[in-house]
């Protein structure tokens, strides 16, 4: 048995990977503060429809979270964004918008990503057609009111999702790979065929990255069960014609001939980007000069964050991530906070 | 008259797939009696492989995927290509999503017009 | 319409300006220039200098391959000395494709000071003269961007229709070398440029946002000059004009001579060789410059201005706006002299 009763943690996040962090450092009996932005924990998971790969729904994960958050002492500040930790000897001084809010011994910063600004793609022109929306945007409708995907009463025709929207794009000065927005556009495209058997779906990818478990399978199930056609090329243009349905230019690359296409809707598959709520510690550079996400002291052994004694990062804000990722990464780095408190 | 002077130039045919209004019968039929070619990854296995495509400009992987965006429908040329292939079931021993391709070649044979009045479905 | 391109904002200085023209510009559109120039100095009371020893950028030689580019830079350089020997800061450039590689040229000085360097030898031993980069550098149509308001403020007519009270529907078409190479040199961008569409929602039109517009007009310089290579041309523009077609466009303004050229004159080939005309009511839909929109606006006589040299005729435009015209002075010269017709243009094909 662990025993962290003498160790007060501090948590700075409520989804997956702070969820996940907070309950196993209770489960040691360490003293746990849990804070998050926003009123209520979950973080991005509140918007979700549905995960991948088995389409779990967001909701259940969340009660998850919900039952064994409430089942453990963890002492929860919700709607309070802890935005800098100064260190003092062998304490963190916590502190929100320059106010100190509490103190501890060690804090795991799991404080997220955003999405991409698909603003930034003007090509795409997300925010200037109505009909162009985003990965997190049809989520939302999915998950709320998939109706609205129908056009006064009448099932969409055709809809198309773009893969690496502010991902593996040097213009958008992201070069890494978000790894998620591929299986969430398979994901999200047979979510489309299943309400709209009709609608002819048609995914533009770069490279099909499939890489968890059972990704490439869902893949596969979207190609032959669901028929929704995967053409290799992106996506370099979109417009509006009067009936305000989306004009696609690509170039399908496997013909090596310009193509296009109308589409009812266009959804535009953004990457991952740093949280704009990542923590300010003292004065160090603890982010990545090229990703802007955290980094950890070494990306084998350790997520201690880099340099800094005491201060560990779980989940996205160290890199695009999966929630079975985030997740055993805030497990892991309760682990490591608390070996940490043991040995020093 | 409008619509018939010579200046000494041709405009030219587009080259875009149009998406919008391609005749995709084929293509659906198709992916109805051959369900796992919708799987194809266009990794090109088929065609490396097809004795056929060493010499001749056959190549399975390109064909089956013009069907597949309904390119070329109109000239019915699918049988003529198909001639070459040698139905020697090579491409469907080394195609990783294990798509029954010799089948999906005789299937593309039958279900063209110009090759039914040929050969008589089986 | 959310509009999030307004963000490009680019710094256009209020005046004094050194002007330089385009070959191209005063050729097709022979009036455009004078007017843009007298509606700066005589409308808006800005000093606008012209130099008679400016010469062409070289710009149709270097993108057609004839004139080698540190020739090029040269030449531009003697362009930079002469604003520099008249005490002017500020360039405005009259043609696209000239600003597009006065652009080019500055950025790769900017990368390539040595290179910089080695033109400015070249520029010594060939003409002694010395150069400054503009403090400033423009193309024409965003002055009159800057100035879009103040222009509607003295403007004799509205871009609407006179009888419905409509606004008419304006395709604006910018050249390529405009913004596409540096889309923060140009207003709003390059994707949703702004410089056009401001002009016309200040005068009281209303932009056309079809499919095709950002489309590039198919001019291409070599795939032009080659009798033969015309086709390639032709397909462009006609990829335009199918996609602006369904909106009914009651006119076309672009910024580029080139493209203001091209839209125009290829109508009217497509009518000859295809019988395809894409305006309303079958008519060929006319083509302004954004000097001649200004112009129309603020009361100029449509001939005195030069509409006459366009391809397709204006005079329903001109009607529906309520611009009055002369319609025997059409082909007169400046004394009221009837110089005859052209011959190509047959008179029922509008």
């Amino acid at each position: 048995m662990l025993d962290g009763r003498e160790y007060r943690i501090t948590v700075i996040g409520a989804g997956p990977a702070g969820a996940a962090a907070a309950i196993s450092a209770a489960a040691m009996s360490m003293e746990v503060d849990w804070y998050d932005k926003e009123n209520r924990p979950g973080g991005k998971l509140n918007d979700y429809h549905q995960l991948f790969p088995d389409r779990a729904t967001a909701d259940q994960i969340l009660a998850d979270f919900d039952g064994r958050t409430d089942a453990i002492e963890i002492k929860k500040h919700f709607g309070t964004a802890v935005n800098r930790i100064e260190t003092d000897n062998r304490q963190l001084i916590l502190l929100s918008d320059n106010k100190i809010v509490g103190s501890a011994d060690a804090v795991i910063v799991a404080t997220g990503f955003d999405f991409f600004d698909a603003r930034l793609k003007e090509e795409f022109g997300y925010g200037i057609y109505d009909h162009v929306i985003t990965s997190p945007d049809l989520e939302k409708i999915l998950k709320t009111n998939p109706e609205d995907l129908r056009k006064e009463g009448a099932d969409p025709v055709s809809i198309a999702f773009v893969h690496c929207v502010g991902s593996r794009d040097q213009q958008a000065g992201i070069n890494y790979c978000s790894r998620l927005c591929c299986i969430t556009g398979i994901r999200q495209a047979i979510g489309i065929k299943e309400l709209f058997p009709s609608c002819k779906v048609v995914n533009f990818y770069i490279d099909i990255r499939a890489f968890g478990s059972g990704y490439e399978e869902l893949y596969r199930e979207a190609q032959e069960k669901y028929k929704i056609q995967f053409i290799r090329g992106r996506v370099s243009e979109a417009s509006e014609n009067q009936q305000h349905r989306i004009l696609l230019k690509a170039e399908d690359t496997l013909m090596a001939r310009p193509l296009k296409l109308t589409v009812d809707w266009l959804v535009l598959l953004v990457g991952m980007v740093p949280s704009c709520t990542q923590v300010q510690i003292d004065n160090h550079q603890c982010t990545d000069q090229e990703t802007g996400f955290y980094q950890p002291v070494n990306v084998f052994t350790g997520s201690r964050i880099a340099g800094l004694p005491g201060i560990f990062m779980a989940g996205a804000c160290g890199g695009p991530m999966s929630i079975p990722e985030a997740i055993a990464s805030g497990r892991s780095a309760a682990m490591e906070a608390w070996q940490y408190l043991k040995d020093r | 008259m409008a619509g018939k002077k010579n200046f000494g130039f041709e405009r030219h045919a587009g080259r875009q797939i149009d998406l919008d209004h391609a005749d995709n019968s084929l293509a659906t039929e198709l992916a109805e009696v051959v369900s796992a070619w919708s799987a194809c990854i266009s990794c090109g296995s088929c065609a490396a492989t097809c004795p056929a495509g060493q010499n001749v400009g056959f190549n399975f992987r390109r064909l089956h995927y013009k069907i597949k965006l309904s390119l070329e429908v109109e000239t019915d040329n699918y049988p003529s290509l198909l001639t070459s292939c040698l139905l020697c079931g090579k491409c469907q021993l080394v195609c990783p999503r294990g798509i029954p391709t010799r089948y999906l070649s005789i299937q593309i044979m039958q279900k063209t017009k110009h090759y039914a009045e040929v050969i008589p479905p089986v | 319409m959310k509009k999030y391109w307004k963000d490009y904002q680019k710094d256009i200085a209020e005046d004094n300006y050194f002007y330089v023209r385009s070959c191209i510009r005063q050729n097709f559109f022979p009036g455009a220039e004078n007017l843009f120039i007298d509606i700066l100095r005589n409308k808006l009371g800005k000093v606008v200098f012209e130099d008679a020893d400016h010469t062409t950028c070289t710009g149709i030689g270097y993108h057609t391959d004839i004139v080698p580019l540190e020739t090029t830079m040269t030449v531009v350089a003697r362009q930079f000395a002469l604003m520099k020997e008249k005490g002017f800061k500020n360039l405005v450039v009259s043609c696209v494709t000239s600003f597009g590689l006065y652009s080019e040229i500055l950025d790769l000085w900017k990368h390539q000071p040595e290179l910089k360097k080695k033109i400015a030898g070249y520029l010594v031993e060939a003409t002694g003269r010395i150069f400054d980069e503009p403090g400033n550098m423009v193309h024409a149509s965003d002055i009159l961007y800057k100035y879009r308001h103040e222009i509607a403020a003295i403007a004799k007519h509205k871009l609407v229709d006179k009888e419905t009270g409509e606004p008419l529907k304006i395709v604006d078409h910018i050249g390529c070398h405009y913004a596409k190479t540096f889309p923060e040199r140009g207003v709003g961008g390059s994707e949703f440029p702004q410089v056009l569409t401001g002009l016309i929602n200040a005068w009281g039109g209303s932009t056309v946002d079809y499919p095709e517009r950002r489309h590039c007009c198919g001019f291409g310089f070599r795939n032009y000059l080659v009798q033969a290579n015309r086709g390639y041309s032709i397909s462009q523009s006609k990829i335009k004009l199918e996609s602006m077609q369904p909106y009914e466009p009651d006119l076309i303004v672009a910024n580029c001579p080139g493209c203001a050229m091209f839209l125009d004159r290829w109508q009217y080939t497509l009518e000859e060789t295809e019988g395809s005309v894409y305006g309303p009511n079958d008519r060929k839909i006319p083509v302004v410059t954004h000097e001649e929109l200004a112009g129309l606006v603020l009361g100029y006589d449509p001939w005195e201005i030069g509409l006459q040299t366009h391809q397709v005729p204006v005079e329903e435009m001109l009607d529906k706006i309520g611009i009055e015209y002369d319609p025997d002075l059409k082909y007169a010269d400046r004394q009221g002299n009837l110089i005859g017709n052209p011959e190509m243009i047959n008179q029922q094909v509008c």
